[in-house]
């Protein structure tokens, strides 16, 4: 009983408990998820603006470029010192019509910085390659093209374009555009995000944001640049200890409070229930040992009384004064039941309870047990019906399957007494013998009929009210049917209750 | 170097002279050959020295402005005292720097920091405040550094200013390009508009090879301190260099005759193509010579006087007027059959810068094998380049190359030494690139 309740008790606290966490729990993750989304995005934009940044510096450089002197009209010596004297040139070159360098001249005289150009362009096919990448509407538009290939530590860039069928281009010194580049990236110090700026092999060129991340954290985002810097990339690492820079969403912060104090609150409200429900059994509880206690101390005196009364019965003439005495064995009897009741009880609440078997004549039971209850019977003008069919004997407590019939017939009388009927029948079914008790009293209403066997359940009615009584019959009875091996139980009646026993008939196995 | 506190020494001596009287404030152009006389009828090598000496600036003339841009490595490994020096240093550059002149100041370490924009040093307090904040953390994001250090320059530039960045770094680059070459290209970009890049390698951590060939590719100077104590003094010889800048943006063209064959120049960058060589300085200081020396191929020419061997263009900013001014000068030679009287017109001058060339040449060499582990030859190569400066010191008179012999006996047992290897790599490196570039300090 205990144990259901307490199972009963845990139940009700972990499932809504379970149940808000695990909302909790999604709701917190879909949160942060969101929070990662939004993170991204504006990541995401923070990136775009710098690679909108770098392009714009890629702009100025073309235009930069595109501004200096390079013209087939000069000599080789008007065109090289104003060359050398320009930080983003590495190499300037003109290719006429015939796919011939015109400069650096390839037949005059060169430095060795122009031969090593010279020959390399040749290693790479520099001037078909160049010739294949122009595009009709650059051509047009009269607007410079970028060629990149790899060489050495890194990529190379080449700035070109084409006119007249002539192409004019430059290698540009790697490192001073990539110290331009860099220099029109921020230098934010925020501690809660780290960019970095990646060349083609990975190797970082410049990073920015004061968060030092771990050697192997990934990063929240990655992007691409656009050309010419296709190869190089930027990424995006977030410190998630600060909070975001962009959204800060407080929701999270709240949920984990808000799932400890549900959950409290609702132990506190399962506590109180079951301690409200185990008090109630306690008091009930105390109240039978109390009884119990009483009754072991009234046992001696009853019984005296009772003895000395029956010795009394056969002395007494005066019909007036028999009445008396009959009233008082009667109600020695009943208050012999009830201390027997309670004090099974208290030994099946022990656990004490032991049955022994004996060869029982169930008639004769039935007409003992009538025979006692005959002057409360009488007094409540109660009719007895009783249809003794010949029965084999039964190997069974006596005593048990005699407290189970006081029980029920005490029961009968008590709030059956209105119907002035009391039926009691016998049957043998295979191997049980059945013994139904039925009333034409109130009854007992459909949904209550599995509670009357629990201990201390009365049903709370006008009928019940002016009836004292301990509440636990009916559930000793339960319990001693089960420890013979019998089974009671209420039965379906048009009218007033109707209870059977069915006993095994060889007794109970076990 | 020993010898470069002596020269210090006597230059600032000479800057503090009053001046009576005042030379043409011109740059000036020596141009001179190692043998004035060479054998007729032979294939033969000789050297073509020119030499560029800034003029001295008079005490009461307005000297030339600058825009510096000091660029602080914070990195962790600079805790302690080393960044506490740095500060100090810093705080010099701004008490000796004039109301005119602009400064930047920018500090890096896993990341860049513009600590000064460029500004007017007038509120002194306010940038000594700044650079009491440096505190030190983090790696080396060198390339980043130099990078906005030249961008802070070009925000107030002018070919007018002495646009310099001074680098200070203790360790190697490891956030972004970190290679010599990388840094070198930065360095000859720089160069180009006129910005030189000053390399201070503090301590034993930092890769000398790319500050000097930062500092090289830029033209700036290098120097090599080992203790941070001397960190001070570095910055005001710099300083003191920068403000004496009389010539900026040098180019220098050679122009071979006939029968001259230009083959390189020692120790210098140089475009060689054809018979001309073209080269450049970004700029001259006063009362220091620069100079350039060429290898030349020499024909067999028959006997005879004053061949010229080749014409000199020299383009420059003269820093004191404003104006673009050129200069010329010739290399002659003669011819003849008489080897006494080749020996015994040797030009004394331009052979020790030869014989100093040549030794600094085969003291990189001997570096090269040093890194490759061959320990033996590269002994062999420093005491055979000991023997040759003592005993051309002898031959030329000069005491100066015996001092250089000396070092390098000493550079020859050093190299042996695998504990002392990382800062005997660094004063070797430092004293090659002094020789160089002649550098004052």
């Amino acid at each position: 009983m205990k144990k259901r309740l307490l199972l009963v008790f845990l139940i009700l606290i972990f499932m809504p408990v379970t149940v808000i966490t695990v909302m909790g729990i999604y709701t917190y993750r879909n949160s942060l998820n969101k929070e990662r989304e939004s993170l991204k995005e504006a990541a995401e934009e923070i990136l775009i603006v710098n690679d909108r940044l770098l392009q714009n510096r890629i702009r100025l450089i073309e235009d930069e470029l595109e501004g200096l002197s390079l013209d087939p009209q000069l000599t080789t010596d008007e065109i090289r010192p104003a060359m050398n004297r320009e930080r983003l040139v590495k190499q300037a070159f003109i290719i006429d019509g015939e796919d011939q360098f015109i400069y650096p001249p390839i037949k005059g005289d060169t430095s060795s910085k122009e031969k090593e150009f010279l020959a390399e362009a040749e290693s790479i096919e520099l001037v078909s390659n160049l010739r294949a990448r122009i595009s009709p509407v650059e051509k047009q538009l009269n607007q410079s093209q970028w060629y990149t290939w790899f060489m050495g530590d890194g990529l190379n860039f080449i700035n070109f374009s084409e006119k007249d069928n002539m192409i004019y281009g430059y290698l540009v010194e790697r490192y001073s555009l990539v110290s331009q580049l860099i220099n029109v990236l921020p230098q934010d110090r925020d501690d809660s995000f780290r960019i970095q700026l990646t060349d083609a092999r990975g190797g970082i060129l410049y990073q920015w944001g004061n968060y030092s991340h771990g050697e192997t954290e990934k990063a929240l985002l990655e992007h691409s640049l656009g050309e010419p810097l296709g190869s190089w990339r930027l990424f995006y690492f977030h410190n998630e200890k600060t909070g975001t820079p962009i959204k800060t969403t407080l929701g999270n912060i709240y949920i984990i409070p808000v799932i400890v104090l549900l959950s409290l609150i609702i132990f506190f409200l399962a506590y109180y229930f079951y301690r409200e429900n185990t008090r109630e059994m306690e008091t009930a509880r105390k109240q039978v040992t109390f009884v119990n206690q009483v009754s072991h101390e009234l046992k001696t005196p009853l019984t005296n009384i009772r003895l000395y009364s029956e010795l009394l019965q056969n002395k007494l003439v005066d019909p007036k004064e028999r009445n008396f005495l009959d009233i008082i064995v009667r109600e020695s009897n009943r208050l012999g039941r009830m201390i027997n009741n309670v004090l099974t009880f208290s030994r099946g609440e022990r656990g004490e309870l032991k049955s022994q078997n004996k060869k029982t004549d169930i008639n004769l039971l039935i007409s003992e047990i009538l025979e006692k209850f005959g002057p409360l019977l009488k007094e409540n003008s109660m009719k007895i019906i009783y249809r003794e069919n010949p029965l084999p004997a039964v190997v069974t407590d006596k005593d048990m399957i005699e407290q189970i019939l006081n029980n029920i017939i005490g029961n009968a009388v008590k709030y059956g007494s209105a119907g002035k009927y009391l039926g009691i029948e016998t049957e043998v079914k295979k191997d049980v013998l059945i013994i139904y008790i039925d009333d034409r009293g109130p009854g007992i209403p459909e949904p209550e009929r599995e509670l009357i066997f629990k201990p201390f359940y009365r049903i709370d009615n006008s009928l019940t009210q002016n009836n004292s009584g301990t509440g636990i019959g009916l559930s000793l009875a339960k319990t001693l049917a089960e420890e013979t091996g019998s089974l009671l139980k209420i039965e379906k009646s048009p009218v007033g209750a109707c209870f059977s026993l069915a006993i095994p008939l060889e007794g109970e196995k076990k | 170097m020993k010898s470069s506190a002596i020269k210090f020494f006597t230059m600032s001596f000479l800057l503090l002279l009053p001046l009576t009287m005042i030379a043409a404030q011109t740059i000036k152009l020596d141009v001179s050959v190692t043998n004035s006389w060479l054998l007729a009828g032979e294939n033969q090598k000789t050297y073509l020295k020119v030499g560029l000496t800034g003029f001295e600036l008079a005490d009461n003339q307005n000297r030339t402005s600058s825009n510096i841009a000091i660029v602080l490595d914070k990195s962790g490994s600079m805790d302690g005292e080393k960044i506490e020096r740095a500060i100090e240093a810093a705080m010099l550059a701004v008490d000796i720097l004039g109301e005119d002149d602009i400064l930047s100041v920018i500090t890096y370490s896993d990341t860049v920091e513009v600590l000064v924009p460029a500004t007017k040093v007038s509120d002194r307090l306010y940038i000594k405040r700044k650079i009491a904040s440096i505190r030190s953390d983090g790696s080396t994001a060198l390339f980043a550094g130099v990078s906005k250090g030249a961008d802070e320059l070009e925000k107030f530039f002018d070919r007018n200013r002495v646009n310099r960045v001074i680098l200070l770094s203790d360790g190697l680059a490891n956030v972004g390009p970190e290679s010599p070459a990388a840094l070198g290209e930065l360095g000859s970009s720089l160069r180009r508009i006129g910005i030189s890049v000053t390399t201070i390698g503090l301590g034993l951590g930092y890769n000398e090879d790319l500050m000097v060939r930062l500092a090289q590719k830029s033209d700036g100077n290098h120097a090599f301190v080992e203790n941070s104590r001397d960190l001070s003094r570095i910055f005001e010889y710099e300083f003191k260099d920068i403000l004496s800048v009389v010539a900026q943006d040098v180019t220098i063209e050679i122009n071979c005759r006939e029968g001259f064959h230009p083959v390189r120049v020692l120790g210098r960058d140089a475009d060689i193509i054809g018979n001309k060589v073209y080269t450049s300085l970004n700029q001259l200081y006063s009362n220091q010579e620069k100079y350039f020396l060429l290898e030349v191929d020499v024909d067999p020419f028959a006997v005879r006087e004053s061949v010229d061997m080749a014409a000199i263009t020299m383009n420059y900013s003269n820093m004191v007027t404003s104006r673009n001014e050129t200069l010329s000068g010739n290399g002659t030679i003669n011819f003849t059959r008489d080897q006494e009287k080749i020996d015994g017109n040797i030009d004394r001058e331009t052979m020790v810068s030869v014989v100093t060339q040549i030794a600094a040449e085969k003291s990189e060499e001997a570096l090269l094998m040093r890194d490759e582990g061959n320990i033996k030859e590269a002994q062999a190569v420093l005491s055979a380049s000991s023997e040759y400066l003592k005993e051309q010191a002898e031959i030329l008179n000069a005491p100066s190359l015996a001092g250089y012999g000396e070092e390098y006996e000493e550079d020859a047992e050093m190299i042996a030494d695998e504990e002392q290897w990382g800062a005997t790599r660094k004063k070797m490196r430092d004293d090659q690139f002094e020789v160089q570039n002649q550098q004052s300090y």
